[in-house]
């Protein structure tokens, strides 16, 4: 719990400084993001109920980072269809309930650093055998001041899915 | 809406079309050459895991004009494992580098006009205008990342279980 609180306390410094520094974003134009990065990987052991869950673009609009996961729910699953709770924010993006972690490289351990909070209105999404969803919503801004000090971070669902990414990915 | 241009634009946004300066591109990265260094390389790794091929795709610095037009720059950067010099996993790769290149090719400013067409939004000036195209460009940026994005799913184009890719490549 102390390493969750230190680190919110982290980023809502981070964000402080920008603000103190008149950090204003490059461009105000509607719906323009300042950057977005997608990756597409690969991976050698395929697609597969592994990596069903998984963070694939990254964009920062204002002082915020958010990150787009993917999810597929694959054929001969238990339980077929694949139940993800968060919450909806009204203009049509799903926030799904997601744990933050990193992985201390030293002990092989995951931390916490955020547990899920809401918000907005409650909502469950329901995946079907064959169907993906590729506009799951995250808030990533947690990792920003751990960017450097630790290489993986993790987003796990409730249903206990990863979605492991590296930190580097989160800067412009 | 009353549209009376060939285009189908609104009226507002067919006057400041007519001299609206252009959308410009700058590249980054390799967009998929293979005589780029380090094109082909080893140990590849995405998300923490070994990968055979991996791009990355990013629109930064995308900002409208004071003359109606847009300046951005996109990355793109591919890179192969070398033993897939030549063979699917290579030629499939092309697929993303291709496929921004077919975006920023010189349509993009028919195709953002294409697009404004098909909204409701009056201009006011050369500079709403100019928001209007950056916004455009920024939407068919992620329509293009979504297309790309389905590849990578079970069975399909970039799933390398797909029995289409012959996992013992040639020497």
């Amino acid at each position: 719990m102390r390493f969750i609180l230190r680190n919110r306390l982290r980023a809502t410094i981070v964000i402080c400084l920008l603000y103190s520094f008149d950090w204003t974003p490059r461009t105000e134009a509607e719906g323009i993001p300042l950057w977005e990065r997608a990756w597409f990987a690969v991976p050698t052991n395929g697609y597969g109920p592994d990596t069903r869950f998984s963070l694939r673009a990254v964009k920062q609009e204002g002082l915020h980072l958010t990150g787009e996961c993917t999810y597929f729910q694959v054929e001969k699953q238990n339980p077929p269809v694949a139940v993800i709770e968060g919450t909806d924010t009204g203009d049509g993006g799903f926030w799904p309930d997601v744990t933050s972690q990193v992985k201390d490289e030293r002990t092989g351990k995951w931390e916490t650093i955020a547990k899920p909070f809401d918000h907005g209105h409650r909502k469950t999404i329901a995946i079907k055998p064959g169907e993906f969803n590729q506009k799951l919503l995250v808030a990533l801004d947690i990792f920003y001041p751990l960017i450097g000090k630790y290489k993986l971070g993790r987003l796990v669902l409730k249903t206990g899915e990863t979605a492991v990414f590296e930190l580097k990915n989160l800067l412009e | 809406v009353n549209k009376s241009d060939p285009f189908g634009l609104d009226p507002s946004a067919y006057q400041w079309a007519l001299g609206a300066g252009p959308i410009e591109i700058q590249r980054t990265g390799n967009w998929g050459d293979k005589n780029s260094k380090d094109y082909y390389k080893g140990g590849l790794t995405a998300d923490g895991k070994s990968a055979e091929g991996v791009t990355q795709a990013a629109i930064t610095t995308l900002k409208p004009q004071d003359n109606g037009g847009v300046k951005a720059t996109i990355f793109v950067d591919t890179h192969v494992r070398p033993e897939h010099k030549g063979d699917l996993v290579d030629d499939r790769e092309q697929e993303h580098p291709d496929g921004f290149k077919e975006l920023t090719n010189n349509k993009l400013s028919d195709r953002v006009l294409g697009a404004m067409a098909k909204d409701s939004k009056s201009y006011n000036s050369l500079k709403e205008f100019a928001e209007g195209r950056a916004s455009h460009v920024q939407k068919l940026f992620d329509a293009e990342k979504d297309r790309q994005n389905v590849w990578h799913m079970p069975g399909q184009r970039h799933d390398y279980n797909n029995p289409v890719f012959d996992k013992n490549p040639h020497p």
